[in-house]
C-alpha cells in the first residue's frame, strides 16, 4: 500500500469526520471539500505508471476536484442565505427545511 | 517519489482536522486554505500536473467564497462540536468502523499486493457479503423513512 493511497484515504476520513459528526454547515461544507481532495488523490494513486501519472487518472481526478469545488461553492450559497433568512447555521435545528 | 507525496497530503489532512476543529473561522479558513495549497503541491511532485493545477484553481474560487461565508455568519464557530447524544456517538463508531474496513479493503487492493480470488456468489463468504449489503440498504431506506416521517412535527 502506498502513502499516497493511505495519505488520501486519511483526507477521505477527515471530511467524512466534518460531514458526519460536525453540526456547522460550514464545517460540513469544508469535510466535503477535504472528501473531493482525499477522492481525486486515490484515483490519482491508482493511475501511477514508471512515466508519472496516467492521463485517463489525472482527467478523472480533475473531475472530482472541480465537481467537488462546484458542489461546496453551491453549499456555501446556500448555506449563507439560509442564515441570512433564519440565522440558524446548526444543522440540527434547521427544522423549518423539513417536508 | 511516493514519500514526499505521502507526507505532503498526510499535513494537508492534518490541515484539515485542524480547519474542522478551530472555534475562530478565520483560523479555520486559513487551514483549509493550507490543506488545499499541500494537496496541489503533492500533486505537482507525484507529477499529476492537471489536478494540481485544478486544485489551486479550486482554491482560488473556494477560499474567496468562504471568506465573505465567514464573515457574514461571524467570526466565531458557536455551534457546539460533538453530538453526545446515542445518534452521535453510532455515527462516531460506525466512522471507526468504516475507517478500518477502508484500510484492510486498500491493503488487499494496492498494487504488487498478491491476487485473491474472489469468492463466487453463493459460496459462504460470498452469502455474508450479500446479506451486508442488503441490510445496509434497509438500513437506509429505514433512515429515509423516519426523516420523511418527522415531517408532521
Amino acid at each position: 500500500m502506498s502513502t499516497l493511497a493511505v495519505a488520501s484515504s486519511l483526507l477521505i476520513l477527515v471530511g467524512l469526520y466534518g460531514v458526519v459528526l460536525k453540526r456547522n454547515l460550514l464545517k460540513i461544507v469544508i469535510g466535503v471539500e477535504l472528501l473531493a481532495l482525499g477522492v481525486a488523490g486515490l484515483v490519482v494513486d491508482a493511475g501511477v505508471i514508471e512515466a508519472g501519472v496516467a492521463h485517463v487518472s489525472q482527467g478523472v481526478a480533475l473531475i472530482a476536484v472541480v465537481g467537488g469545488s462546484a458542489v461546496v461553492a453551491l453549499m456555501t450559497v446556500t448555506a449563507v442565505r439560509l442564515y441570512e433568512k433564519h440565522k440558524v447555521i446548526d444543522v440540527r435545528e434547521m427544522r423549518r427545511l423539513k417536508g | 517519489m511516493d514519500s514526499p507525496v505521502g507526507i505532503v497530503l498526510l499535513v494537508s489532512a492534518v490541515a484539515g482536522i485542524v480547519a474542522l476543529e478551530m472555534k475562530e473561522l478565520k483560523t479555520s479558513l486559513l487551514a483549509v486554505g493550507a490543506a488545499i495549497v499541500l494537496f496541489a503541491i503533492g500533486m505537482f511532485v507525484a507529477r499529476a500536473a492537471e489536478v494540481g493545477i485544478g486544485a489551486l484553481v479550486a482554491a482560488a474560487v473556494v477560499l474567496p467564497l468562504w471568506r465573505k461565508a465567514f464573515a457574514r455568519i461571524g467570526g466565531r464557530d458557536e455551534v457546539p462540536g460533538f453530538d453526545r447524544s446515542g445518534a452521535g456517538v453510532l455515527s462516531g463508531v460506525a466512522l471507526v468502523v468504516f475507517a478500518v474496513v477502508l484500510f484492510v479493503v486498500l491493503g488487499r487492493v494496492a498494487p504488487g499486493a498478491p491476487l485473491v480470488e474472489s469468492e463466487s456468489a453463493g459460496g459462504q463468504v460470498g452469502l455474508l457479503r450479500e446479506l451486508l449489503v442488503v441490510c445496509a440498504a434497509l438500513a437506509a431506506v429505514w433512515a429515509m423513512l423516519r426523516k420523511t416521517g418527522r415531517r408532521d412535527e
